[in-house]
């Protein structure tokens, strides 16, 4: 049942990317304090030096260029890299269930950037110091790498993924992690604390420039790395043998698409947390518009991937208003059923592979 | 030309193969038979380059096998598997089109578009192209494969230096998709293609194949210039069943069979 079969993908990129600038306007508007257009409109002329139209309000132009605006990047791009993970790690278990929540890369990188936070600018971390800004992302690499490897040499033997052997051991890595990051947030100082519990459902209110190019470059360049495997991706679906046959270099291509991977994840992560389900989510929805060819739901990741994010960002922001919510919250109210879904689809179709491949 | 000069695979000090000598010409069917575990799916992936020998060397036109890389050999060669399992919608085309993947680098050009079309009609699928793998039957589904593996050794002239595996390909299926299958792969080996088949049937494999290889406990029994050599003493040591040969009443060909009390 693909929705628009007959609809060309370059209609469909085309579509969602019209759909984002809009939602990308939308989105640096609503929030505690509404901006209209007229002042979007003129908080950009005034910066790019040109005489604007009406009276600029200084405290709400800095709103929007210092927090609404890289607010909405970084969701932008967190939507992005973590739908384009989803996707990859789909084909690359050869399961339409993983997502980096599920595997334990989200939780492990979270981890890693807390262990940072905590006792990064102790003794102990003095020799890595020169990293400056980017020591929390690489320590939530490490994590996120360590997490995802534990539960993939787990679950997979003789080139199989054993789905109830890899939720299981997702289990046990999220536990643990979770376990220590929920260890590190008791003995942190007060302040510390509080962010790293926030942390845990994600939020994108410490959003700034600076961790918005981090993520940015991270994202670009794993993101034009992994579109490079489409068809690597597509031929892993008939099994690790058969794509060695059709002349990849299987064990090869594995080891540096979860490289790519847990870098992609264990940087958004650093930066904004946990936020689980999109990942799932996003690329099953593609599925259903037009169907499975890797390159297709690369490409559509990154962009539902960003859209989805600023919507749910935008709901955040919105529900509670002055207040906001953890943006988790949100994606779990919405993804667990489509979880839930995709268990209750492959039960019946489990005779066909569906769900043991 | 393949060559196997006295190979053999162990792992954890068990021999799987033991010094296999054969040599194998293009437009030549071979089929690999014997009991289950006598290694016919390891020599399978030997000679298919998959799998390393631990001694003694594969050559491919005189030319080591482990000297070529993996595209180098996706484009000599296709494997045909027992069957195929896929988690996600995939159309026909985009399987099929896999098997030019080694011959196209971003987009498939005009030519593999081509090929695709030809394999899907040539195994009577064309009407199936734009549906989901997941809803075919075993018989179809197999069929698709064998468009896709096909595609993948495509040549529209002068096919002698490609080569078509195939592995236990018609153990799912029913009586008439096996005869099918095999006729194709027939039809390849008139243009040259090679092909070495693994297969269970006996009267199957001597329907279609110029030469039988009979493999058991990792050793080579036999190898007989003609099928009409093969004889009960032989079927009957290589399966461990009591076989008799009877008069093929369609051809001079040898045809068994199986005796049917086993002593239980």
């Amino acid at each position: 049942m693909n929705l628009l079969k007959k609809v060309k993908y370059r209609t469909i990129y085309l579509s969602l990317g019209i759909l984002l600038f809009l939602l990308i306007i939308l989105s640096t508007r609503v929030g505690a304090v509404n901006i209209s257009y007229d002042q979007i409109f003129d908080f950009f002329l005034d910066a790019l030096g040109k005489k604007p139209n009406g009276e600029i309000n200084p405290v709400i132009e800095g709103l929007f260029f210092q927090i609404r605006l890289p607010r909405t990047f970084m969701c932008f791009i967190v939507g992005a890299a973590l739908s384009v993970s989803g996707a990859l790690m789909q084909s690359l278990f050869r399961n339409p269930i993983v997502e980096p929540g599920l595997v334990g890369t989200s939780a492990g990188s979270a981890l890693g950037a807390s262990l940072m936070f905590v006792f990064g600018k102790s003794a102990l971390f003095a020799g890595v110091a020169f990293l400056g800004d980017l020591m929390l992302p690489v320590s939530a690499f490490i994590g996120g790498l360590i997490a995802t490897i534990i539960v993939y040499k787990f679950s997979s033997y003789f080139g199989k993924v054993n789905v109830a052997t890899m939720i299981l051991a997702g289990i046990a890595v999220n536990a643990m992690a979770a376990g220590g990051t929920g260890f590190l947030s008791y003995i942190a100082r007060d302040p510390q604390a509080r962010s790293i519990t926030f942390w845990n459902l994600g939020t994108f209110s410490g959003a700034d420039w600076k961790s918005v190019v981090i993520v940015s470059v991270s994202t670009a360049i794993c993101f034009s790395l992994t579109l490079r495997y489409s068809k690597q991706l597509n031929a892993l679906q008939l099994g690790e043998t058969e794509a060695g046959y059709l002349g990849f270099n299987v064990e090869r291509m594995k080891i540096q698409l979860i490289l790519i991977n847990t870098l992609m994840v264990s940087v958004a992560t650093s930066m904004v947390g946990v936020i689980s389900f999109v990942g799932l989510t996003v690329p099953h929805l593609l599925r259903l518009m037009k169907g499975s060819d890797n390159r297709y739901l690369i490409i559509g990741s990154g962009l539902l991937g960003a859209i989805v994010m600023i919507i749910a960002d935008m709901l955040a922001r919105v529900i509670i208003a002055p207040a906001e919510m953890p943006i988790g919250i949100i994606t779990a109210f919405v993804g667990a059923p489509v979880f839930l879904f995709l268990l209750y689809k492959n039960r019946k179709s489990h005779g066909k592979g569906g769900f043991l491949a | 030309m393949l060559k196997a000069n006295n190979v053999s695979y162990c792992i954890d000090n068990r021999y799987l193969l033991k010094n296999i000598s054969l040599e194998f010409k293009p437009g030549e069917f071979t089929v690999i038979m014997g009991q289950n575990g006598a290694g016919k799916s390891t020599l399978l992936r030997l000679l298919a380059g998959s799998t390393k020998a631990t001694e003694g060397e594969i050559t491919l036109f005189d030319k080591d096998i482990k000297s070529y890389k993996e595209i180098e050999l996706a484009r000599m060669r296709a494997v045909l598997s027992q069957h195929y399992e896929i988690s996600f919608p995939v159309t026909i085309r985009d399987i099929v089109m896999m098997g030019r993947y080694p011959h196209f680098k971003s987009e498939p050009a005009k030519k593999d578009i081509e090929i695709i079309d030809k394999t899907l009609t040539l195994m009577g699928i064309e009407n199936l192209k734009e549906r989901s793998y997941d809803t075919l039957s075993g018989g179809e589904a197999q069929k698709v494969q064998m468009a896709r593996v096909l595609s993948q050794i495509w040549q529209h002239e002068n096919n002698n230096d490609k080569i078509l595996f195939l592995d236990e390909p018609v153990s799912q299926l029913d009586i008439q998709y096996q005869y099918f299958m095999l006729q194709v792969a027939k039809k390849f080996t008139k243009e040259n293609v090679m092909v070495i088949a693994v297969l269970h049937d006996l009267n199957l494999a001597l329907a279609y194949a110029d030469n039988i290889v009979f493999l058991k406990n990792g050793e080579l029994v036999s190898k007989f210039d003609s099928i009409y050599d093969i004889d009960k003493k032989i079927v009957n040591d290589v399966f461990n069943i009591e076989m008799e040969n009877i008069p093929n009443p369609f051809s001079d060909k040898p045809h068994f069979i199986v005796k049917n009390e086993m002593g239980l």
